[in-house]
């Protein structure tokens, strides 16, 4: 133990460290540690301050390193295990941070800032058990504290034990009658909650009862009561309630489906195409007197769209548009589009036919201009009535040209589209529109075009400005996207920070157009930001835990937990990850010397950034946050690439979603690929196993499902499970179930595609294969957009053999008329004509020049000649 | 139309995410989740029927002195997406966001800041909700590139209640109106703390800024 201990004059030096890393000094703090170590090189606490001294200078290798020795050197004692800890925080490894804090607090028992450490990250990982532990610990140690008694209950809480919970803040409040108002509220109504959860609804409304003097949420108030009244079955009384909620907001759909419950109209997990005759009127009926009674709700007519069928639906639909179309809502259509979802029952399918008929109708009347010979008098009516507003006609138009977009007819929308423009040339929302239609059709240079004209015709609008920007990204070219995008970015020196604003949508583009370009650094520079940001949005926990216990918010923590239980799921953070781990599959596949190569692109370009960034950050006008802020120890992406298991960073992404997205095939099938690539069999049984249970059908598991099979049997070790897996498929050869899988879905283009992609796997007949991927005629496919599904075959044809895709695309070129991957001619014919015209211009500016010249030489002649 | 409802902590990324596409003053995740867990009643958001959100308002209360009684309430952020403008949204998002801070909390009067040359937000803030100008800030707004003076607007309680009392004749205003449409992109209002000019430490720690009458 005699290592451990330090003479007096190095103890004042090592506390002179301690005092510079809490300043945040940490190379003075280094020097002055290895001044320490010097002499004594086994003080276990000098070697893990050294340790996390490294890892805020950037070292983790080193880091990790002195932490461990210093953990050797002092295993019983506290301090090693609390730097270890803060390591582990540092990779973000809270649950190896966690077991550090426990062991750290049991060796220095008392210290209470370590409990309250520990207690943080047992409430960061849902160790919720260790959690209410610990909670105890602290609040016998400080029982005069507030946040310790909220700690407490909401311990007990998380743990099921509402009665403690329920005790212990009764118990602090009783003690403490300063309380704010505001506190008082929040805490009365986390009761509540606790015996609600508790699952005594009876003593939850009572309770509820008794408190409504204290609460001012009324509205919360009532909320909560109907929701009791539903539970406890009292309806009359749960009607009531959502009654009055629906004065407050008739544009609320709880309420309303509140109401549709209480009144035994629909329950909750029932269908409305699938309602009797008699009960489908009594549910229109219901929305027939809300629509008098809240006219102005437009939720509630468009819930009457939903519910009605036939003639009666026109006659709906046309009093839904009406209105729309003369006051010139842009977003009428968008307000439909749930009318267009397919279905297999005729009277619903049949609704777009109606909206079609029943919008041309209207067209032809307003464009002939002869309302006397129309017979239908409702119909006349509304037609004078459109005719008042000169616009209406426009709308219809724009109506129309979104509406065939919709059904994949691009030759009609366009038409409609520009009769629009010809109609109102200045409305920006046509050329946007008309920019979305492009690239809709497969143009997105065109589609870039007329964002860009839309942005031009309102410079000051930020969101046709992103718009603008997106579109210039997704036609490649990210330079442009990028200036468009921070016109509006806010600056710090002139510098837009992406970062710091945490813009996920402009990452995942950029990177989505990288990776598009195989530029695999840049790209995952970009989707790692985007993970990034989500990993910050986790640990806004870390400062929030202590807010909410401190300032009483219980019912919000509550929630915080739930959220972030779930944020991974953000559509964002699935662009960034989807990517990120292609990358990592791919830097996978294409193997060392592929990286070495990219390494040194990256090495090349990092040179003029750095250059460029150093003089950014000599500005004298920046601040040591600003700089921190504009810092990047990783321009070029070459750090994120050099990694040396590429596959190991994709399963870390993976686990995440595994541990927050259980439910989604597409963890899974992300997970057995690259698990499969990684032949880690084990895991893939695991995977295998829940696809299976959400949709065993999957075209993208059909072909990786055989992949695995083709390198697990390759593996003599696991043969018993790769045959009982075999068993339980029922699968005699591969070919056979694969020609099974085709059978099954023939009619559907993405199956066909994963059939015959197996085939080429398993060296079947190639042409066979290939006319299985060719065909479209007749099939349905998965993608929401027919075109996208058919570049998709395209591209894949192209990396198997040029000369099909060839084929392909001369097959279909027609079809896809305005596809710019169907038909390249349209680039090469707009190029040359780009080109003729700058030549055209550069002749008449060189003509113009000539004759500049020749008029001054004629000039100077007379001149000379007058001067002569 | 769109659903409008009271904001949940499942909407933040998408509330974030909807200021990023339509306001030029952006806020890091931490501010709304200040904003989400101090005072979950004032915040509403515009759901489309897709379950996007199209629009939000965020509201808070004055937090420069938390022991004191007086207390007023501030918009932070107001913003619609600009596809489903010409719906009331902001008019409707507003008067939910109002109501809660009478009801919930109380508070005697609300402030925001707009910019001056915000004429569509003017008139919704002046002529439809019945907020006063109180005064004209230089500088406020850290683009420098969109010089104009601000409006520092309060509405009092006495206001709120005419403001109730006229809500009829509200509706009439509302169906007047013609040029509201162009609810520009730039947004509609918002309080943030002054000397934010660099654009950073949008944390809690900042004080918002409303002056007392």
């Amino acid at each position: 133990m005699s290592q451990n201990k330090l003479s007096s004059k190095l103890n004042t030096l090592y506390d002179r460290a301690t005092s510079l890393y809490d300043q945040k000094k940490y190379q003075l703090a280094l020097n002055t540690i290895k001044d320490v170590l010097k002499k004594k090189p086994d003080h276990a606490d000098s070697n893990s301050l050294k340790g996390i001294l490294l890892l805020e200078l950037g070292n983790q290798e080193e880091a990790l390193k002195f932490c461990k020795k210093g953990l050797a050197k002092g295993i019983t004692r506290s301090f090693p295990w609390q730097a270890f800890g803060i390591y582990n925080k540092k990779i973000h490894n809270f649950v190896e941070a966690c077991k550090c804090y426990k062991r750290a607090s049991n060796n220095d028992k008392e210290n209470l800032g370590l409990f309250l450490e520990l207690a943080t990250f047992q409430f960061i990982t849902r160790d919720f058990a260790g959690y209410l532990e610990t909670r105890e610990i602290i609040l016998k140690k400080q029982p005069q504290k507030k946040d310790n008694w909220y700690g407490f209950a909401l311990a007990n809480h998380l743990t099921g034990n509402y009665e403690m919970a329920i005790n212990a803040i009764q118990k602090y409040q009783k003690s403490n009658k300063l309380l704010s108002k505001s506190e008082l509220i929040e805490l009365t109504l986390y009761h509540n909650d606790l015996i609600e959860e508790s699952g005594n609804i009876q003593k939850a409304n009572e309770h509820l009862d008794k408190i409504f003097s204290v609460i001012t949420n009324k509205s919360l108030w009532k909320e909560k009561k109907a929701k009791y009244f539903l539970q406890l079955g009292n309806k009359k009384r749960a009607e009531k309630m959502y009654s009055l909620l629906l004065e407050q907001n008739p544009d609320q759909i709880e309420y309303i489906k509140g109401l549709e419950i209480s009144k035994g109209l629909l329950k909750s997990d029932e269908k409305i195409e699938e309602l009797d005759t008699d009960r489908l009127i009594k549910l229109q009926n219901f929305y027939q007197e809300l629509n008098e009674k809240y006219p102005q709700s437009i939720l509630i007519k468009k819930k009457q769209l939903e519910i009605s069928y036939g003639q009666d639906f026109k006659n709906k639909f046309i009093s839904f548009i009406i209105p729309q179309l003369k006051k010139g809502i842009p977003s009428m259509f968008s307000n439909l589009l749930s009318l267009y979802k397919p279905s297999k029952i005729e009277k619903v399918s049949s609704k777009i036919k109606i909206i079609q008929e029943t919008v041309l109708e209207l067209k032809t009347h307003l464009e002939s201009n002869q309302f006397e010979s129309i017979q239908d008098e409702d119909l006349k009516k509304n037609v004078i009535l459109l005719e008042e507003s000169r616009a209406s006609l426009l709308w219809i138009y724009f109506y129309l040209a979104q509406h065939y977009d919709k059904l994949e007819n691009y030759p009609l929308s366009f038409e409609y589209i520009d009769k629009a423009i010809q109609h109102t040339p200045t409305l920006i929302d046509l050329y946007n529109f008309k920019g979305r239609l492009y690239k809709h059709a497969g143009d997105t240079e065109e589609a870039s075009r007329f964002l860009e004209k839309s942005r031009k015709l309102d410079l000051a609008d930020r969101h046709i400005n992103n718009l603008s920007a997106k579109y210039f990204i997704r036609n490649d070219n990210v330079t442009r996207g990028s200036d468009t995008f921070n016109i509006f970015m806010p600056k710090i020196h002139n510098f837009p920070n992406w970062r710091y604003f945490q813009v996920s949508w402009m990452t995942n583009e950029v990177g989505s157009s990288y990776l598009r370009k195989e530029d695999y650094p840049k790209a995952l520079k970009m989707f790692n930001q985007t993970i990034k940001n989500f990993l910050t949005y986790f640990d806004n926990q870390f400062n929030y835990h202590s807010y909410c216990l401190r300032d009483g918010h219980l019912r919000q923590l509550v929630k915080l937990i739930k959220f972030t239980d779930k944020v991974f799921t953000d559509q964002f953070f699935w662009v960034g990850a989807r990517g990120a781990i292609e990358i990592y599959s791919n830097l996978h596949e294409k193997g060392k010397e592929f990286k070495q190569e990219l390494i040194k692109q990256c090495e090349i370009e990092e040179r003029e950034m750095k250059i460029k960034l150093e003089k950014e950050l000599s500005n004298p006008k920046l601040d040591d946050d600003e700089k921190k802020i504009r810092k990047d120890d990783d321009l070029s992406g070459k750090k994120l690439i050099e990694i040396e298991n590429p596959l190991k960073e994709a399963v870390k992404i993976i686990e995440i979603l595994e541990k927050q997205a259980p439910d989604y095939i597409e963890t899974h099938l992300l997970a057995l690929k690259v698990y499969t690539k990684m032949e880690n069999f084990e895991k893939c049984f695991n995977s295998i196993n829940k696809i299976l249970e959400i949709n065993s059908n999957d075209f993208q598991y059909h072909k990786l499902l055989i992949e695995f099979f083709l390198k697990a049997e390759n593996n003599k070790k696991i043969s018993d499970k790769v045959n009982n897996l075999k068993k339980k498929l029922e699968i005699n050869s591969l070919s056979e179930y694969n020609q099974q899988f085709l059978q099954k879905n023939s009619s559907i283009i993405e199956h066909r595609v994963s059939a015959a992609e197996v085939m080429l796997l398993l060296g079947e007949d190639k042409e066979k294969a290939i006319e299985i991927m060719m065909s479209i005629d007749g099939l349905t496919y998965e993608n929401k957009r027919l075109i996208n599904t058919c570049t998709n075959v395209f591209l894949k044809l192209q990396k198997i053999d040029q000369n099909y895709a060839n084929k392909y695309r001369e097959q279909y070129c027609n079809k896809f008329k305005y596809s710019t991957v169907f038909n390249p001619q349209i680039i090469e014919i707009r190029n040359q004509k780009k080109l003729e015209k700058e030549r055209k211009k550069k002749e008449e500016e060189e003509n113009r020049q000539q004759k500049k010249k020749e008029e001054e030489k004629e000039k100077e002649k007379e001149i000379k000649k007058e001067e002569k | 139309m769109v659903i409008i409802r009271n904001a949940r902590l499942e909407d933040i990324v998408a509330v974030q995410n909807a200021n990023l596409q339509s306001l030029p003053e952006n806020y890091q995740m931490r501010y709304y989740l200040y904003h989400f867990l101090t005072w979950p009643e004032l915040t509403h958001v515009a759901e489309n029927f897709e379950g996007k959100i199209v629009g939000y308002v965020l509201g808070k209360l004055d937090d420069s002195n938390k022991n004191a009684d007086y207390r007023y309430g501030m918009i932070t952020s107001v913003a619609i997406n600009r596809h489903y403008r010409k719906l009331g949204l902001a008019t409707r998002l507003m008067r939910r966001t109002l109501a809660a801070m009478k009801e919930v909390y109380d508070i005697k009067y609300v402030t925001l800041h707009v910019r001056a040359g915000n004429d569509a937000a003017k008139h919704l803030y002046q002529n439809v909700l019945k907020f006063e100008k109180e005064y004209v800030e230089e500088g406020y707004y850290a683009d420098e590139k969109l010089k104009e003076t601000n409006l520092n607007e309060t509405k009092k309680e006495e206001d709120e209640n005419e403001n109730e009392k006229k809500e009829g004749s509200n509706k009439n205003n509302k169906k007047k109106k013609k040029g509201r449409g162009r609810g520009r992109g730039r947004g509609k209002g918002k309080g943030r703390g002054r000397g934010k000019k660099k654009g950073k430490g949008r944390g809690k720690k900042k004080k918002g800024k409303g002056k007392r009458k």
